[in-house]
């Protein structure tokens, strides 16, 4: 197992497409970081004008943490976009490249060849998130420096320095842990076509979807949103309330993964059954 | 003795025994209370406990020096109520003119409620309720009505700090219109008569309470402490 692994990983990490995610985020983060410390002030100004008209404000505002918080909204439609171009890559790239009788005449088993694709898969999900926290949190604090990191949603909440690192971290786990999820629906779409294209617009297409249908305030609408895997993709925000709601951390992590296993058992059904021609 | 009660029947029928002073009389002995406080550094604890809002307890150090020189030092984040800290003890005749005064008695402690208005016409805030002890000439109370209809409360609370008088406790307290209520019908608020109406935006209730602690007076606080250090932010 360990040996298709490391071929598997290999394989990824010589394709050049695998590197283009990796590309986009290291062009966006000093992009946006940059262009936020251009800004200075201004920006500052504008989010705390609701407060300063009847407070003093004093302390680093936007600093680091706060600068990094703000790019990882990109974990609601960008960074699932970046995941499913390697995801959706793992299957329909063998089909593409005419690969995929050659890999299955090997004598490991088509689960074990499987397994190994998705644990690459799921590699490659982690590896992109945890390079977009280690450049947006390390670019943050050399550009902005450190401080409280205050949150501006329906609360206004100051998350005590000493706690924003660490928060932030276990939000990047989280956010793993979802990303996880849109890979798994990534790779079994990859199972279905011979073209990495289709499991990339495929998987975006749902996760647009369902974000429209737990968004739209109807009674239907609502009735359903517990059931889309995209309504638990939110348990990163989640690390940046107080207190931390953990029983609804847990309850996403459960479903979650739940939604994960699950792609992943019908991709391995299909793909036992399927008749490989290329 | 003859000479005590030459000077006890002099007080007595001198015209003006028995008259309050004048508002800007009453000012002036507010100000002249922290006259000698050449500059102080104190520590601050603030505590907000506000709708919509989490935020721990959080700490300052606060530099003064006359006439108007402020600085603070902060780990994190801080923000501090506009209204009472933002008060110049040593400059209440200068900033405000004092359109009338009324003597109250509170728990039996004499009371001059001021109504100031600010002499910059520039000024956000423009009219303030002040009630200002007649014993010790201490601002004890503000009430600020806002332009769009709220209205910041001020209680201080003083220690004595040698012979001077200084804030030991400040609470502001905020009050938002109600958001969904019935509108209040216009001019029924008599501090914000004669205001401009300004729309309702997201305002919030609540309080906060800054404690001041450990106060160094008069060390000679040197001019550099107050040097705007260079924007890194920008």
């Amino acid at each position: 197992m360990k040996t298709i692994l490391g071929n598997e990983i290999l394989k990824t990490s010589f394709k050049w497409r695998s590197y283009i995610s990796f590309l986009a985020i290291a062009a966006v983060v000093p992009l946006v970081e940059i262009a936020l410390k251009l800004q200075g002030t201004n920006m500052e100004r504008g989010m705390m004008r609701g407060l300063s008209q009847d407070f003093l404000l004093l302390g680093n505002i936007v600093n680091g943490y706060f600068v990094t918080q703000m790019i990882m909204n990109a974990l609601w439609i960008h960074v699932p976009f970046l995941v499913t171009l390697g995801a959706g890559d793992q299957l329909a790239g063998e089909a593409t490249a005419g690969t995929f009788r050659l890999l299955l005449t090997r004598p490991a088993s088509r689960s074990r060849i499987l397994l190994a694709k998705y644990a690459t898969t799921l590699l490659y999900a982690l590896a992109l998130v945890a390079f977009m926290a280690v450049l947006t949190v390390g670019l943050g604090v050399v550009l902005f420096g450190t401080g409280d990191l205050l949150i501006f949603g329906r609360t206004f909440v100051v998350v005590a320095e000493s706690e924003a690192l660490w928060r932030i971290g276990v939000a990047f786990a989280l956010a793993t842990w979802g990303m996880w999820t849109v890979a798994s629906l990534a790779f079994l779409f990859s199972s279905l076509v011979e073209n990495g294209i289709g499991p990339l617009i495929g998987t975006m297409a749902v996760i647009i979807v369902f974000y429209i249908v737990s968004n739209v305030p109807a009674d239907l609408f609502t009735a359903i949103k517990p059931y889309l895997f995209t309504s638990y993709l939110d348990l990163w925000q989640k690390m940046f309330e107080d207190p931390i709601p953990w029983n609804e951390v847990l309850h996403s992590v459960y479903i979650l993964g739940a939604f994960s296993i699950g792609f992943y058992a019908v991709t391995w059904y299909i793909f036992l059954r399927k008749d490989i021609l290329s | 003795m003859r000479t005590a009660l030459v000077i006890a029947l002099l007080v007595v029928f001198h015209p003006a025994y028995g008259q309050k002073p004048t508002g800007e009389e009453i000012l002036w002995k507010a100000e002249q209370n922290f006259h000698d406080v050449k500059d102080y550094t104190v520590t601050l604890d603030i505590v907000a406990d506000i709708d919509r809002m989490k935020v721990a307890p959080m700490h300052a150090t606060m530099y003064f020096k006359q006439p108007e020189k402020v600085h603070f030092d902060t780990k994190g984040f801080v923000f501090l109520p506009r209204e009472g800290m933002g008060l110049q003890f040593g400059q209440l005749t200068q900033r405000y003119a004092v359109d009338s005064v009324a003597r109250e008695t509170v728990e039996g402690v004499t009371m001059y409620r001021l109504v100031l208005h600010p002499r910059d016409e520039k000024a956000v805030i423009r009219r303030m309720f002040m009630w200002v002890d007649g014993n010790r000439w201490t601002p004890e109370r503000l009430l600020i009505p806002q332009s769009d209809g709220r209205a910041a409360e001020v209680s201080f609370t003083y220690q004595q700090i040698g012979r001077f008088w200084l804030p030991s406790k400040l609470v502001v307290s905020f009050s938002a219109p109600e958001k969904d209520g019935p509108a209040a019908p216009p001019n029924t608020n008599p501090f914000a008569r004669g205001l401009p109406t300004m729309p309702r935006g997201n305002t919030r209730s609540g309080k906060v309470t800054v404690s001041y602690s450990d106060y160094r007076v008069n060390t000679g606080l040197s001019d550099s402490v107050f040097t705007p250090e260079p924007d890194h932010r920008k």
